[in-house]
C-alpha cells in the first residue's frame, strides 16, 4: 500500500483534475457569477463614501425620511394665510384626513345616518360649495 | 505616479511605472478579487457539489458566497479572502441543506405528481443511447478513480469531508481551515485524519 503522503498527493491530483474538467455550462455559470459579484464593486465605487455609509444602514434613513414627510405635510397644510387663518382648502383637507383616519366616524356617518350620506352625495353632485366639490 | 501599486499579499503585484498604467485603488482591488475568484470558483464548486450533491444548488451557493465576499470583505487583506470565502460558502451550504430539509417535509405532505413539461430522461432515447466515441484507457482509469473518490468523499461525515477538501483540494493550512470551518485547529486535525483513514481504507485498491 502507498504511504500516506503519496496517497494524499494522488487524491489531491485527482480532485484537481476533477475540478479542471468541469463541463462548459458549469464553467460559464461560474464566470457569470464572478462577473455579477464583481459588478457590485463598480457600483460601490460609483457612489460617494458618505452615501455608501448611509445606504448600508437603512435604519438610519427610515426615521429621517419619515420626519421629512411629516414636515412637508405640515408645511403644505398649515401655511398661514395673510389674515392669520388656515386656508379653507387646507382646513377641508385636514378634516378629510381626520375623517379617513377615524374609521368609527366614517362608519357612523355611512351606516347609522344613510340619509345624511345620500344628501351629501346629492349636494356634492350639484356642486354645492358648502361641502366642497 | 511612480512606483508600485500593490495590494497586500498574493493576488496582485501590478506595477504602475511612469504614469502610463495608472491603476486606481478600486481597479486594483477589482482585479485582485477577480484573480482570486477565478482561481477559487471551480474548487469551491466541487466542494459545494460534494456537500449538496446537486449542481444547481452548488452553483447557487458559490454565487451567493462570491456576492457576499465582494460586498462585505473586499476591503480586507487579500490573504484573508480564502478562509473567509470558504466560511461564507459553508454557511450557504448549510442554509441550502436546511431549506432542502424543510422543502422535503412539505413536499412529503402532498402526493407526488409529475408536471407535463418536466424532463423525463427515461423517455429520452438520445439520453439513453450509448456513447459511441471510444475513450482512451488512461481517461477511463482517471474517470474510474475520480468516480470512486467522489463516492467515498460523499459518504464521509460532513465535517470530515469539509476538512479534507479544504486541506487537500484548496490547499488551506490548518489555521486557515479552522477559520473557514469555525472550529479549533485540533478539530481540523482530527477531522482530516479520520477522513484520510476512511479514504485510504476504501480507496486503497485504486492507488496501492
Amino acid at each position: 500500500m502507498s504511504t500516506s503522503s503519496e496517497f494524499e498527493r494522488r487524491v489531491q491530483a485527482t480532485l484537481e483534475e476533477s475540478a479542471n474538467r468541469l463541463d462548459g455550462a458549469t464553467r460559464s455559470r461560474l464566470t457569470q457569477a464572478r462577473y455579477r459579484a464583481l459588478a457590485q464593486l463598480g457600483d460601490r465605487a460609483a457612489s460617494p463614501v458618505w452615501w455608501r455609509r448611509l445606504s448600508v444602514r437603512p435604519t438610519l434613513l427610515a426615521p429621517v425620511g419619515a420626519m421629512a414627510a411629516v414636515i412637508a405635510l405640515t408645511t403644505i397644510l398649515w401655511v398661514p394665510r395673510p389674515d392669520g387663518g388656515v386656508g379653507s382648502e387646507a382646513a377641508n383637507s385636514l378634516e378629510d384626513i381626520e375623517l379617513l383616519a377615524d374609521s368609527d366616524a366614517l362608519a357612523a356617518m355611512t351606516e347609522e345616518d344613510p340619509e345624511f350620506y345620500e344628501w351629501a352625495l346629492a349636494q356634492d353632485a350639484a356642486g354645492d360649495p358648502a361641502i366642497g366639490s | 505616479m511612480n512606483g508600485f501599486v500593490t495590494l497586500s499579499t498574493g493576488y496582485i503585484t501590478t506595477a504602475a511605472m511612469g504614469g502610463d498604467a495608472l491603476l486606481t485603488e478600486t481597479q486594483a482591488k477589482k482585479r485582485a478579487l477577480e484573480q482570486f475568484l477565478a482561481a477559487t470558483e471551480r474548487k469551491a464548486f466541487k466542494i459545494a457539489q460534494l456537500a449538496l450533491r446537486q449542481n444547481e444548488d452548488a452553483l447557487d451557493a458559490v454565487q451567493d458566497a462570491m456576492l457576499a465576499l465582494v460586498k462585505n470583505y473586499a476591503d480586507r487583506d487579500s490573504a484573508e479572502w480564502k478562509p473567509l470565502f470558504y466560511r461564507i460558502l459553508d454557511n450557504k451550504v448549510l442554509d441550502l441543506q436546511r431549506r432542502r430539509t424543510v422543502r422535503g417535509r412539505i413536499m412529503a405532505m402532498f402526493p407526488a405528481g409529475r408536471r407535463d413539461d418536466e424532463y423525463d430522461e427515461a423517455s429520452d432515447l438520445l439520453a439513453q443511447s450509448p456513447d459511441l466515441a471510444p475513450l482512451p484507457v488512461a481517461r477511463l482509469e482517471i474517470d474510474e478513480a475520480m468516480g470512486a473518490l467522489e463516492k467515498a468523499l460523499g459518504a464521509l461525515p460532513g465535517r470530515q469531508r469539509q476538512a479534507f477538501m479544504l486541506r487537500s483540494l484548496e490547499g488551506l493550512d490548518v489555521a486557515q481551515t479552522a477559520t473557514a470551518m469555525g472550529c479549533s485547529e485540533g478539530s481540523v486535525k482530527t477531522h482530516y485524519f479520520r477522513a484520510l483513514q476512511t479514504l485510504r481504507a476504501q480507496l486503497g485498491e485504486f492507488w496501492s
